[in-house]
């Protein structure tokens, strides 16, 4: 594996000196690795992401960039590309005036600064706008300047600060492939702060879900989907069903976990105990939708069916009142489903994920 | 079925809006403004003491002798003001233009007023000034209803009394030009004393929190809501030669003697700065709030050093306030009246000083007037000036 780039040592951050935005975080960001932090808004994610700019100091602990601690190294002396979230482009200068400032305060010359803004245009292909100001651009093209401008300087390490947040969602789909690429072409290494899932999924080579302050997991876009490490991550991460239980059996890796809605069979996350408080997390697309005769996990009863183009989304009810989100195909014309029904409701034991409960 | 058409366009309504606002500054600013300004040209003095001769002087073409009528009206309005002891003030007048008139009109007032019923070639034979057609025809522009004289004064400026044409006043009576540089002098020393000490102080407030924000911005307007008497008669006691300073200082023995802070320009300087600090501060201040810290983190984190960025990036963003600032200041500076007369020494008196002196002490509404004139007039091609390059700065906001 790559060795650590940036580390990040047993830092917290503190503003009133009472909360800690970061708690005692230790996070290895790895050479030209696409490092996503995902979490709600106040999980501490751009706190993180303020302190490895230099715009804050940590309140305790260390940052370590190439195995020197650059705590204290002034923002202006780290070459590092931040891209803001309103991209802060400097709405007195022009395209090519903003994507040259980094290069003009590196004391580049002239000719070779006009050259690599050129390049660095039309990479992002906008070199047909240099001399127009900011304001006179749509959002997806002050977006590509605020890009061009954090990566024409071949900083060491990129910062984007919910770059996508301002778009429409076909542009904010269209502007992740193409971050990506470009990161990938490029080779630079880039931690990327998001508050969307789906977002997170698509671009990162790995993922960091937070929550209070603190890392929940840390691992590649499938490993988080598919074997969330504990009920946050898997509660954030796409849509999940939950079923509230005790543990009766333990066999192994699974367990038989009795719930008011009947014996669910479910994977451990972690080691438990016989007679422990869980909940058990199952995702939609791993739930197959029985007739009510048919043997079933649970059974429940059609609420409400979402059309969602290429699939529905169908929301049931169990005897006991718990709400089960199903994926399922478009029907056909023949059995519509109807609201009312009832139906059963079975999925293979390894898709069920059980999360020791507080008790 | 056609929807009706309102009853107002959405233009009309917008100027039904506007109206009253309209009304009142056509009523209440640009016809008070406009006709005290017209009295810069108007010539109202003559035409009062001899309105018949005045009439007749203007309905004659000049050229040549004048008609029997003109000389009748000399003769009954010159009588007229022989009685009042207003036929010197015509003159005097009249002597500006030309001094073989004084004596031939006071002769001509006395006369006609011992013998209303003076015939025309009696009045002539008075006095060969009366027979001579270049006396009469510069008698008849002393009476023009409008003149430039006030205009040519104010720029210590005078017509010739021989040849008519525009010369400088001498050097003892000239005061306007100095005065006008004199005003314009002090109005750019308190605009760049006001800009030195709002910007920085702007930075601050505007990084501070939001209570600390509000405390320190009533500080700052605090002298914005005492009035300008006060505040001035209030640095009269503060400066003055036995005055808290001077004592202050001479008990701490910094200073032997007391120091010349009032009755100066120094002190005159120091109050209106002190007025002007709220009128510079504030718009530097709300451009500052709309200027968001992200682009000098921005300017840092692509490398720039703090003045670098604050240079590049911060600065160009708020010159629009800087620019609206130092103008308003400038502006009302050049109008400032009651500081330094309060304050100043006889030295230090602006342009609006002599528009008081005009008019409180000489009544001449004249002269006034066309002080006043100049005044505006200069303020507006300032301004010109000004609005011709501020947009060249505003380019920023795209």
């Amino acid at each position: 594996m790559t060795e650590a780039f940036v580390s990040l040592r047993g830092v917290s951050k503190s503003y009133d000196g009472l909360v800690r935005v970061v708690e005692q975080l230790d996070l290895d960001i790895r050479q030209k690795e696409f490092l996503t932090l995902l979490g709600p808004s106040g999980s501490g994610k751009t706190t993180i992401l303020t302190m490895l700019a230099g715009f804050e100091t940590p309140s305790s602990g260390e940052i370590y960039m190439s195995g020197k601690p650059i705590s204290h190294v002034p923002p202006h002396g780290r070459n590092i590309g931040v891209v803001f979230q309103n991209y802060a482009l400097f709405p007195h200068l022009t395209v090519a005036q903003n994507v040259g400032f980094p290069l003009e305060v590196r004391g580049v010359a002239q000719s070779e600064r006009e050259k690599r803004v050129r390049d660095m245009l039309e990479m992002v292909g906008l070199s047909q706008h240099v001399a127009r100001y900011p304001a006179q651009l749509s959002g997806g093209q002050q977006q590509r300047v605020a890009l061009a401008r954090a990566l024409v300087f071949h900083p060491d390490l990129v910062l984007m600060d919910e770059p996508l947040g301002a778009l429409d969602n076909a542009l904010r789909k269209r502007m992740q492939i193409e971050i990506k690429a470009l990161q990938r072409r490029l080779g630079v290494t880039v931690v990327f702060v998001t508050h969307d899932q789906g977002e997170a999924l698509v671009m990162s080579d790995r993922v960091a879900v937070f929550d209070k302050g603190r890392i929940q997991q840390i691992a590649p876009p499938q490993e988080i989907y598919a074997r969330p490490s504990n009920a946050f991550v898997a509660e954030f991460i796409g849509e999940t069903s939950w079923f509230l239980g005790e543990v009766s059996a333990i066999e192994g890796e699974e367990c038989v976990v009795d719930t008011p809605a009947g014996k669910i069979r479910a994977r451990a996350a972690s080691p438990l105990q016989q007679g422990a408080l869980v909940r058990v997390a199952v995702r939609p697309e791993d739930i197959n939708l029985v007739g009510p005769d048919t043997p079933a996990t649970v059974r429940g009863v059609l609420e409400d069916t979402t059309y969602l183009g290429d699939h529905l989304m169908l929301t049931l009810r169990t005897a006991i009142g718990t709400a089960v989100s199903v994926k399922a195909p478009k029907p056909g014309q023949s059995n519509p489903l109807r609201v009312g029904e009832e139906f059963g409701l079975s999925w293979e034991a390894h898709h069920a994920v059980a999360f020791a409960e507080e008790r | 079925m056609a929807t009706p058409a309102p009853f107002l366009s959405a233009r009309g309504k917008l100027v039904l809006l506007a109206l009253p606002m309209l009304l009142f500054m056509l009523l209440f600013f640009f016809i008070p403004v406009g006709s005290l300004l017209v009295r810069a040209v108007q010539d109202p003095e003559l035409g009062a003491i001899a309105p018949n001769l005045q009439r007749e002087l203007r309905a004659w073409d000049g050229q040549g002798t004048p008609p029997d009528s003109v000389v009748l009206a000399l003769r009954d309005d010159l009588a007229a003001a022989q009685k009042d002891r207003r036929a010197a003030i015509v003159a005097k007048r009249a002597a500006e233009a030309d001094p073989k008139l004084r004596p031939a009109i006071m002769d001509a007032a006395k006369a006609s007023l011992a013998d209303p019923q003076l015939s025309v070639q009696a009045v002539l034979n008075l006095d060969p000034v009366w027979r001579d057609a270049a006396c009469w025809t510069r008698l008849r522009d002393v009476f023009a209803p409008f003149t430039d004289r006030y205009l040519l004064s104010a720029l210590d400026l005078k017509r010739d009394r021989d040849t008519q044409e525009i010369v400088k006043v001498a050097p003892d009576q000239a005061i306007f030009l100095a005065t006008l540089q004199r005003t314009l002098g002090v109005s750019l020393a308190v605009t760049l004393i006001c800009l030195l000490l709002a910007y920085p102080l702007a930075y601050v407030v505007v990084r501070q929190g939001p209570v600390m924000q509000a405390l320190m911005l009533t500080f700052v307007m605090l002298p914005f809501w005492t009035s300008i008497l006060v505040r001035s008669a209030a640095w009269l006691v503060l400066l003055q030669t036995h005055g808290v300073v001077n004592e202050t200082l001479m008990s701490l023995s910094i200073i032997s003697e007391p120091l010349k802070l009032v009755y100066s320009r120094s002190g005159t300087i120091l109050a209106m700065v002190h007025i002007q600090l709220p009128f510079t501060f504030l718009p530097i201040y709300s451009v500052m709030k709309s200027v968001p810290d992200s682009y000098v983190r921005a300017a840092q984190s692509l490398g720039a050093k703090p003045f670098y960025a604050f240079r590049r990036i911060y600065l160009p963003q708020t010159l629009p306030g800087v620019a609206a600032g130092c103008l308003l200041t400038f502006i009302l500076c050049l109008g400032y009246y009651i500081t330094p007369a309060l304050l100043g020494g006889p030295a230090d008196q602006l342009l609006s000083y002599y528009v008081a002196y005009y008019l409180n002490q000489e009544v001449n509404w004249s002269m006034a007037s066309a002080v006043a004139l100049m005044l505006l007039v200069v303020t507006l091609v300032i301004y010109t000036i000004y609005a011709r390059f501020v947009p060249v700065l505003r380019q920023v906001e795209g």
